[in-house]
């Protein structure tokens, strides 16, 4: 290939490195194109055409992302930084730095058309163009500013990261009129919504060169080794709470210095975001003044939602065997020492649900603070009064043990849900399951959003699901089975191979069962009246705890231990 | 001619047959090797011939393909506590955690062997002079070296595989101290096997040695043993010649006219005996140094038979 400029230079770098992800595009493009026409048409499945469409749309947008984020941190890559090789290009760092922004959002704007064209126009919603786009290249271009910027702080790119994750995540919905129209009334907003929603839009395409100035002040910094107020401020945390955080004395065993650095590489995350987050919705929520009952469940239900959601997101980065490292593989500095790979996956575990109980204690805590200060108790009263009616106190008190216990497990759960695929250093099998995860989560969310608008049609077609849900007994039934059979096969492998000691496995083994019973409890309490429900959730509670998945997670890391 | 390794009985590690295959690279083709214990061995070869994979065969970083590894008589792979905790690794690539400070990144080695020294870490942490409270990231690079080797030797480990440890080293740190060591944990009866490009350091402190070209062993053997049977003599024809001459036993050969430099493997009488029925006198003859006969071992498939 004869590249002649720079510009087809970074074109061609972004192809090449991007080829199996526009692949991919491609690919979900034409099914998307194929299926949907199909789904709209089926008689049974015309009420799915919205969510299919929606979370196709949403895959295609994040493969997108992935391929022209032009972010790179080490040899192996990476989200740390500007690509520091290229600065000894003789390149002006205007261009260096406008090309990939150019190419990046050329390409989420080309592609929300192509989604348009071939997969939104069968939902049944109005299809907007400028908007989206606009925010498209919004999300792109805040995610490279704040990876550019920050190169030398990772914890204030991760908060950065966090905030800038939830106002792309709910923005959005600013730019629904519908939405937008009854939240600013309720906010006191007394002027026009059309003239919000116009300078809204105005102050989004204005978001773009704001980050390309800030890129290019912060990349020119960072090219000619200028001292940075970033730097400053990494080598004052350096200085004064890392040396708080340093540890000094030795570790008592193996599994305790692993433990100690898992923690400080990955545990302490879900905690800090969650409460970062959670200050992020409660400060305002309490500066704006009194709030209304309904408002206070509102916020008390995102404090719940919170560490679930972000539980899922993190465990992406938590079943890798380095949350920060973009490579599936172990470094030999860790390869090498001797332990088993069952102890490493052991410890793993608990650092996760260290992590998770951490999160509900703070979460607890908090909201309890934030109701007492800034809430309106008519909500939670009503909500109370209702339990207080369905419940009587014993199981009142029951069910108020169990609760934040279940809510541990399932947030654990989420952490480590892709550890045996994180482990395997298999990239294939990790991204895929990842994809999987997120159009669960992409479905779930418009899910949510559509129940929520309290649309009579959207009620109806839940109807329509019910004959399948007499199906699910035998389907989780099944599943149970499959999940047994695959723990014994999985758990003998790995006591046969050494991977584990028998001990250790019998304490995971009891554990487990503690786990099930607390979800099992809690169900059974919860759900009163009606049996076949009350046996179904039985089923998930089983199904909810990993049992077979560690074991995999252990053979996974043996794999991977012998093959960097 | 390659030199008898010793046999699997008393050894250390025990390479048999081993071959791999990354894509179409064959990385490692039919090596066979035995590393006695005490001993010191120096592994060679260019860049790519296998050397690293070899050792990552030896950690278990690596599994066999075909053929069998045996450190201290286990299977790396099948075993890797037994094995691993008593094997000191140096990484080529100084792979440490850039986010711990040179103490924790002590204590947390400390946590996974028994026999850890501390106080011959701390002896060598002020030999390097390596300041406990900086970051691994701050370090340089020879730095970093020098934090991967302590890590290394701190529980004196009954095997030190070092991937070309002197990389990043300065030359007063690699003659004086590494060199040093390397003999220190031989005397204690420990063995060291490493890889280096730096033939003259293989050279002083290697007992045995063996030398890698696209994945085989071409040489292996004890270091005098090599070096004895090799020689580098300088002969005169007497005419001038226009074309290289062809020798049997020669690795190289340079030269123009009536001399000709020829480095050969081989007994002393059949070389000698090549010469004078080529028409020609033996004028000088020396041992090669070990450089030499790698650059010959290494130009050997290019320059033969041709000058």
């Amino acid at each position: 290939m004869n590249l002649r400029t720079p510009t087809s230079a970074i074109a061609w770098e972004l192809w090449s490195r991007g080829r199996a992800g526009f692949v991919a595009i491609a690919a979900l493009l034409v099914l998307g194109a194929v299926l949907l026409p199909a789904v709209q048409q089926s008689a049974s499945w015309a009420g799915y055409t919205n969510a299919v469409a929606y979370a196709l749309t949403a895959v295609v947008l994040v493969t997108t992302l992935g391929c022209f984020h032009f972010t790179e941190g080490s040899r192996k890559g990476g989200f740390g930084s500007f690509p520091m090789r290229l600065f000894n290009l003789p390149m002006k760092t205007r261009s260096l730095v406008a090309l990939p922004m150019i190419y990046g959002a050329a390409a989420m704007v080309l592609v929300y058309l192509l989604c348009a064209g071939l997969m939104l126009r069968y939902a049944d919603a109005d299809l907007p163009l400028l908007w989206p786009c606009l925010y498209l290249v919004f999300g792109l271009t805040q995610f490279q500013m704040i990876i550019w910027s920050l190169p030398e702080s990772r914890y204030l790119k991760l908060l950065c990261l966090s905030i800038a994750a939830s106002i792309i995540t709910f923005g959005w919905m600013f730019f629904v009129p519908t939405i937008v129209t009854g939240a600013l009334s309720e906010w006191g907003y007394t002027g026009d919504p059309a003239v919000f929603m116009r300078r809204l839009l105005v102050a989004l395409a204005l978001t773009g060169p704001a980050a390309y100035a800030i890129s290019w002040l912060r990349v020119h910094q960072q090219r000619h080794g200028l001292t940075t107020r970033s730097a400053v401020f990494a080598a004052w945390w350096d200085r004064s709470i890392g040396q708080l955080l340093r540890r000094r004395t030795p570790f008592r065993s193996a599994d305790h210095a692993i433990l100690w650095q898992e923690w400080r590489r990955t545990g302490f995350i879900l905690p800090a975001v969650v409460v970062v987050i959670i200050a992020l919705t409660c400060v305002p929520a309490w500066l704006s003044g009194g709030l209304s009952g309904r408002a206070t469940m509102g916020i008390l239900s995102w404090l719940i939602v919170a560490p679930l959601l972000f539980a899922v997101v993190i465990g992406r980065g938590f079943s890798k065997p380095d949350f920060w490292s973009t490579s599936l593989k172990v470094a030999p500095f860790h390869a090498i020492k001797p332990v088993t790979s069952g102890q490493w996956v052991m410890v793993k575990l608990k650092v996760a649900f260290a992590s998770a109980v951490l999160t509900w204690v703070l979460v607890i805590y908090l909201g309890f603070v934030w109701t007492a200060f800034a809430g309106d108790f008519f909500g939670p009263e009503m909500w109370l009064t209702r339990i207080r009616f369905y419940y009587s106190p014993l199981e009142r008190w029951l069910m108020l043990a169990l609760a934040p216990a279940a809510a541990v497990i399932v947030t654990w759960r989420f952490l480590v849900m892709n550890l045996a695929a994180g482990l395997s250093g298999s990239k294939a099998w990790y991204h895929a399951l990842n994809l999987i995860v997120g159009m669960v989560m992409v479905a779930l969310f418009i899910f949510t959003i559509r129940r929520s608008d309290g649309d009579p049609d959207q009620q109806l077609r839940f109807y329509h699901v019910w004959p399948a849900i007499a199906w699910l007994p035998l389907i989780l039934t099944a599943a149970v089975t499959a999940k047994m059979t695959l723990a014994a096969v999985a758990w003998n492998h790995a006591l046969r191979g050494k991977l584990i000691s028998q001990r250790a496995a019998l304490r995971y083994l009891a554990g487990w069962l503690l786990m099930v019973a607390i979800l099992a409890g809690l169900f059974f309490i919860l759900v009163r009246n009606t049996l076949w429900l009350r046996h179904l959730l039985m089923l998930v509670a089983v199904l909810l705890v990993p049992l077979a998945g560690p074991a995999l997670a252990m053979r996974s890391l043996a794999a991977n231990r012998s093959n960097p | 001619m390659n030199f008898p390794s010793p046999s699997s009985a008393d050894a250390v590690v025990s390479v048999t047959s081993l071959s791999r295959r990354f894509g179409s690279k064959q990385a490692l083709d039919d090596v066979t090797l035995h590393v006695p214990r005490g001993c010191v061995f120096g592994l060679v070869g260019e860049n790519g011939a296998g050397k690293t994979t070899l050792i990552k065969h030896l950690l278990g970083l690596l599994k066999a393909e075909t053929g069998r590894v045996q450190v201290f008589g286990q299977d790396p792979v099948a075993d890797p506590v037994g094995v691993l905790s008593r094997v000191g690794y140096l990484s080529e690539y100084r792979d440490l955690p850039a986010w711990m400070r040179v103490d924790e990144l002590l204590n947390y080695t400390r946590a996974f062997y028994a026999k850890w020294d501390s106080r011959y870490a701390e002896e060598l942490r002020e030999q390097f002079g390596l300041d406990p409270a900086q970051r691994v990231r701050t370090l340089s690079q020879g730095q970093q070296a020098k934090a991967g080797l302590l890590l290394a030797l701190a529980f004196r480990p009954e095997l030190l595989l070092l991937d070309e440890p002197s990389s990043g080293l300065d030359p007063v740190v690699r003659r004086d101290i590494l060199e040093a060591i390397i003999r220190t944990v031989a005397e204690e009866g420990r063995t060291v096997f490493f890889s280096s490009h730096l033939l003259d350091e293989v050279e002083r402190v290697s007992d045995q040695l063996a030398m890698i070209r696209d994945g085989r062993i071409v040489l292996c053997g004890r270091l005098d043993d090599i070096k004895q049977s090799h020689r580098q003599l300088v002969v005169r024809f007497e005419a001038t010649l226009t074309v290289a001459p062809r020798f049997e036993t020669a690795l190289t050969l340079r030269g123009t006219g009536r001399e000709w430099t020829i480095l050969c493997q081989g007994e002393r009488g059949r070389v000698v005996a090549e010469v004078h029925a080529a028409g020609a006198s033996v004028l000088s003859e020396q041992t090669p140094s070990l450089d030499e006969i790698f650059v010959a071992r290494t130009a050997e498939r290019q320059l033969k038979p041709a000058a």
